[in-house]
């Protein structure tokens, strides 16, 4: 399938990629792209420089929800298309989610006054992943949206927005932490007993360090979320449904060595999480314009001379080399794992994307495919 | 100015614009001044190996070359140290390192893994060698992660301070007197001459200046698009025929110009934003090459070793 097509008919998209390629201005793109073709759209993006409301244009203040005005209208056409930016607040969602599992308005009230809580809610890596994939799935369950794009986390270790939800479900499984919290417990063994007293000695440092309590705020921690782990663990089993039976995922990357191979690493993992992989786009490349017959050789004899032509030879090569080394280490990182992929090629343009204008430049040369990339 | 002058450089920028690149090249010229160099990135991917051409044992220490040692320091090397000092029995520090419930926590905790790394550099910085009050290393080049990370990494002392007593207050004093002692540390921010970039560069400054109290070594600009082209090269060639040319060239070397044109004058303004913002800006030029390693870092080192380097590009 195209990407114009799963724009056109898919319900859920995920970008993915390495910090720095691009993703949230190519994520906006390709919701302009679906707005266009007259969906209602909404890209939720985690970013507190908010980046994509710069890239719009748009300063918001006070509100997570944006509607991009006349995103949907291509030349002077309205297709009645929409499109919602919302910027990710990963604590309310958070919140959220525990208002909706906990067994009683005490127990929300326990959860959000526990220091763990407040901490593990708003800055544990992983929190973050865990919820936009939260947010893609409340968004997706309102169905006030056609298709919802997620503009992933710039995480460190690519598919931690994957593992996430199952992570987080893992370490507030209670039952697994019987042996620490219930001193006790007759769980018997004699490594369980030195694990639990190496637990709680370093617990105890860590208390003494900071002068808090750390180890109680997990206990009162663990007994809060006592009883919420089905909940958490059924969500997040749905998650992975909706991903793998309505979602695609598109790889996001730069035509430099190290975003390039994050991406092929990337790929791979999408593979073995049996994630559907649709497509790849290249942000930035420098166009590659000579052919090897006739057209470098000329400009290579011509840029030998000294003079204004020989420099706009120069200027010419230079940025042909330029294109002859992305379109290298593309192919070359790639190969392995995009054999069956469609690629979409964005230019490095001279000018920054800083507004609508802008975005819908990306748009219109992303949407040309593979022909129009690098050859 | 050289440089890798201070015992401790630590390099930070917003992500993307080449920071292990920079670390890397500060690292390789001061290895090649004679001084025992670590290369250590926090909290980043090991791409140390491919920009230096080096490859040998998968070590946590690895030599790269005489005197020239490079290594990463991540949340998880430093809290199984941390579990290791304090749970000496190996197979159960083992165990409690590797449950999800310990990473979480662990990282739950108020900025313990920033203050370990924290703790571990400035272990480093202050080692000396057994037999004399020299210092074990002659310099040590940081590769900090991207900006947001880095303030939380380098202001975690200070404000843990604040929370602790005792001789772990102490220790964190200490540490905030590291990062501030203009003598022994400084800050090289590392951006390109493109708008976010150098609007988070500014940004690390005043935060690091103001907030954090420390010095900034310099500014390095690093990828300035070459100037290829003369003001009047553009009009020479539309006045010139070009008959003769290969079908397809004559479009082909309008754009090129145009676009060499467009992004040289776009990395000058942005150059100048940060000249009139900062004395100690150091300029790199763009490498037109196809590949990125060892040979280009030299290239770089050999650059920010010329006094005034850059100021042609």
């Amino acid at each position: 399938m195209s990407l114009e097509q799963l724009l056109g008919h898919g319900e859920v998209l995920v970008v993915c990629g390495s910090g720095g390629v691009g993703k949230t201005t190519i994520s906006a793109s390709l919701a302009l792209k679906a707005a266009q073709l007259g969906r209602k759209v909404a890209v939720c993006t985690i970013d507190p420089a908010r980046r994509l409301a710069d890239s719009l244009g748009i300063v918001i203040e006070g509100t997570d929800l944006v509607q991009v005005k006349d995103a949907g209208v291509v030349d002077g056409q309205d297709s009645g298309g929409e499109m919602t930016a919302l910027m990710l607040d990963t604590k309310r969602t958070f919140d959220k989610l525990v208002e909706k599992y906990a067994p009683s308005e005490e127990m929300v009230q326990t959860i959000f006054g526990n220091a763990l809580y407040q901490r593990i809610s708003s800055q544990v890596s992983g929190t973050q992943e865990y919820m936009a994939l939260e947010k893609l799935y409340e968004l997706h369950g309102t169905g006030h949206y056609d298709l919802i794009i997620l503009d992933t986390p710039p995480t460190r270790h690519a598919l931690d927005f994957l593992t996430a939800p199952e992570r987080m479900a893992r370490v507030l499984d209670s039952s697994s932490l019987q042996w620490i919290l219930n001193p006790s417990s007759s769980a018997g063994k004699m490594s369980f007993k030195l694990i639990k007293t190496g637990f709680r000695k370093v617990a105890h440092k860590l208390d003494e360090i900071f002068g808090m309590k750390v180890f109680n705020d997990l206990i009162e921690f663990f007994r809060a979320f006592d009883g919420m782990y089905d909940g958490f663990k059924d969500r997040s089993a749905a998650v992975k449904t909706l991903l793998q039976n309505k979602g695609s995922f598109v790889v996001a990357t730069s035509p430099e060595q190290n975003p390039l191979d994050e991406a092929a690493y990337l790929m791979s993992q999408l593979n073995n999480f049996r994630m559907p992989l649709k497509a790849l786009v290249i942000n930035r490349y420098h166009h590659s314009v000579l052919n090897e017959q006739s057209q470098r050789p000329f400009a290579e004899e011509k840029a030998q001379e000294s003079d204004a032509i020989g420099r706009c030879f120069k200027a010419l090569l230079a940025y042909d080399d330029l294109g002859r080394g992305d379109r290298q280490r593309t192919q070359a990182a790639l190969a392995k794992h995009g054999k069956d992929l469609d690629y979409y090629w964005v230019p490095r343009f001279s000018q920054d994307v800083s507004d609508l204008a802008g975005l819908r430049r990306v748009t219109s040369r992303m949407m040309l495919g593979d022909n129009h990339g690098p050859h | 100015m050289s440089l890798p002058e201070k015992r401790l450089i630590i390099v930070g920028g917003k992500g993307g614009v080449g920071k292990s690149v920079i670390a890397a090249a500060v690292a390789l010229l001061a290895a090649r001044q004679g001084k025992k160099t670590l290369l250590l990135g926090v909290d980043t991917l090991d791409r140390f190996d491919a920009l230096l051409g080096y490859q040998g044992e998968e070590k946590s220490l690895k030599i790269v070359e005489d005197n020239l040692y490079s290594t990463i320091l991540n949340p998880k090397s430093v809290a199984n140290d941390f579990i290791e000092t304090h749970v000496p029995i190996r197979t159960l520090s083992k165990k409690i390192a590797n449950s999800g419930l310990f990473k979480y926590w662990f990282e739950a905790t108020p900025m313990l893994s920033e203050l370990l790394m924290l703790g571990k550099i400035w272990k480093l910085v202050t080692e000396t060698k057994r037999r004399s009050a020299e210092p074990v290393w002659d310099c040590i080049v940081v590769e900090a992660p991207a900006t947001g990370h880095s303030l939380g990494l380098l202001g975690a002392s200070e404000t843990a301070a604040q929370l602790l007593v005792g001789p772990m207050r102490s220790k964190a004093d200490e540490i905030t007197a590291m990062l501030r002692d203009p003598e022994l540390c400084n800050l090289i921010i590392t951006t390109l001459a493109e708008e976010m970039p150098v609007a988070e560069a500014l940004e690390l400054q005043k935060l690091a200046t103001q907030k954090l109290g420390m010095t900034i070594g310099a500014i390095v600009i690093n990828a300035i698009y070459p100037k290829i082209l003369q003001d009047k090269d553009a009009d020479a060639l539309s006045a010139v025929s070009k008959e003769a040319y290969p079908e397809g060239l004559s479009d082909a070397l309008e754009n090129a110009v145009q676009y060499s044109t467009e992004r040289r004058a776009r990395a000058e303004h942005f150059r100048d934003v940060i000249r009139n913002e900062t004395q100690h800006c150091v300029e790199l030029p763009f490498l037109l090459s196809e590949k990125f390693g060892r040979e280009q870092i030299e290239e770089l080192a050999d650059l920010l070793s010329k006094p005034g380097s850059g100021r042609v590009v």
